[in-house]
């Protein structure tokens, strides 16, 4: 197995959204990209405009909340590049509905994507990077989840999960040279957060300049996320970052 | 080239995380005021700049004096033209017990850490309002969050950093001036590796899951993140750079 001389991340929720933003802000600084989503049809589109740019991708399918099919997205990255530097989990789902009413299969649903989904991936990467020692995970998670909000319990949920869980891995992977991170970006103007909000609050808060309050949009998480999985972070470990203030109305 | 022909000023530039941070600054195009106590100490970094290639002034600044901090930016404003950027590193501890601390000692360390902060970021406000633009990155440390036996009144002046931060961020947002904060853990800066012995020194990084003290460079990378475009929507935020403490 040969291994490529760049470095290779896997972008776990590459297919739309921020992780695509993400995927192609990667490729830009010279890094192999393998995104990988529920979706393979968006996930090779990922993969194809980032070739088209002259960069190197492939897409995968995977549904995060299946260990053998994690696994699976994990071996293939490693056969076809015999090497991931960078774990990015940027797959989750949000819903809303009252706690008196949330069905207990839409709290699994949830849960099982944004919280286990997030431990199998980071779990099986990790195998491969200990090997190596050396890595860096970043996972996307969100300020309700330390803020919460009414009719998020189980998102909230999920996202506090995944700052533990970050914590956690920080402290037990440090020993291998893998710093783990998480990033909360707040309200983003992506297709998930259109179709969570009603239209005239989403029209609003796209209206208003991010550092008034107002929405973001995927390609100003790029810098961050950059930051984080690269060397300009290298003391840097076990952080939840914010890039909007959670408790901020 | 990231921050091509932007005004800086670096307090406490001359040594330490400040001349680090004045250096990574430098390196991506910024032209550079190095304010510090000691002018000498100043004038060294700002001649590493030039060698460099880069463009900086030394400028001998005690911050806790609202005049020096005038003087400074209008030296600043006339040399370097523009105030893009504010980092205030200038700061410093000393050891001391709070059942033997006088009110001198306390005044000097908060007023080193805290009331400079607040003079600085005050006097360059006007030109970045009047611009709606600018960053401002303020050095707050670890023991703000932990707080630590014998440094009551730094712990207290870097926690108050914070605050000053959140505060100033959400002043300043209407005018898209950014605020935020670098929360540094075991850094060793020549001075504090100075402070203790080979084998205190290893009872310190013990602890730190990263297993290692950070370097300046890397206080300096994150530095250069909050004041550079790539941060362009984040304020009132405190960046950890600690290896991993704070976790466990």
């Amino acid at each position: 197995m040969v291994e490529v001389e760049r470095k290779v991340a896997l972008v776990i929720g590459g297919g739309g959204g921020i992780g695509r933003t993400l995927s192609q802000g990667l490729a830009q600084r010279g890094i192999a990209v393998a995104a990988a989503d529920l979706s393979v049809e968006s996930a090779e589109e990922t993969a194809a405009g980032i070739v088209r740019q002259g960069g190197e991708a492939f897409g995968l399918g995977v549904n995060i909340t299946k260990k053998a099919e994690v696994q699976k997205v994990v071996e293939d990255v490693l056969s076809r590049w015999g090497r991931i530097d960078i774990l990015i989990n940027a797959a989750g789902i949000l819903s809303r509905g009252s706690v008196a009413d949330l069905p207990e299969s839409e709290w699994d649903r949830v849960l099982s994507v944004n919280l286990k989904g997030v431990f199998l991936c980071t779990q099986a990467a990790a195998r491969h990077m200990v090997g190596r020692r050396q890595g860096c995970i970043l996972t996307l998670t969100s300020g309700r989840g330390e803020a919460g909000f009414p009719n998020g319990s189980h998102y909230s949920a999920s996202k506090a999960g995944v700052s533990a869980l970050t914590r956690t891995l920080a402290v037990e992977l440090a020993p291998y040279n893998i710093r783990i991170n998480a990033i909360g970006p707040g309200a983003t103007d992506t297709a998930m957060y259109r179709g969570n909000s009603p239209a005239e609050v989403v029209e609003a808060r796209l209206r208003r300049h991010p550092l008034e309050g107002g929405a973001g949009k995927p390609q100003d998480i790029v810098g961050t996320a950059l930051f984080f999985v690269t060397e300009a972070s290298s003391y840097v470990t076990g952080q939840i970052f914010y890039m909007k203030d959670p408790h901020a109305s | 080239m990231e921050l091509k022909d932007q005004g800086a000023i670096v307090t406490g530039g001359g040594g330490g995380i400040g001349r680090a941070t004045v250096l990574r600054l430098a390196r991506e195009g910024a032209v550079i005021a190095i304010a510090d106590l000691s002018a000498e100490n100043a004038r060294t970094v700002a001649e590493e700049v030039r060698a460099g290639g880069g463009k900086a002034i030394a400028l001998p600044v005690d911050v806790t004096r609202s005049s020096d901090v005038a003087r400074m930016v209008e030296e600043t404003t006339k040399s370097l033209g523009r105030i893009d950027i504010l980092v205030n590193v200038a700061g410093g501890s000393l050891q001391k017990a709070v059942a033997e601390m006088s009110e001198e000692e306390w005044d000097f360390i908060v007023d080193v850490n805290l009331k400079g902060t607040f003079l600085c970021s005050k006097a360059v406000l006007p030109t970045m309002m009047g611009r709606r633009s600018g960053a401002i990155v303020n050095i707050s440390s670890i023991y703000g969050f932990t707080g630590n036996a014998t440094r009551a009144h730094y712990s207290a002046a870097k926690a108050g950093v914070v605050g000053f931060t959140k505060a100033l961020a959400q002043e300043m947002a209407p005018y898209h001036v950014r605020v935020n904060a670098v929360a540094p853990g075991r850094i060793a800066t020549p001075r504090v590796r100075g402070l203790y012995t080979d084998e205190e020194w290893k009872k310190r990084i013990d602890p730190i899951p990263m297993k290692r003290a950070g370097e300046p460079d890397e206080i300096a990378e994150a530095v250069f993140f909050l004041a550079s475009p790539a941060s362009i929507y984040i304020t009132g935020q405190t960046l950890h750079v600690n290896g991993g403490s704070l976790l466990y």
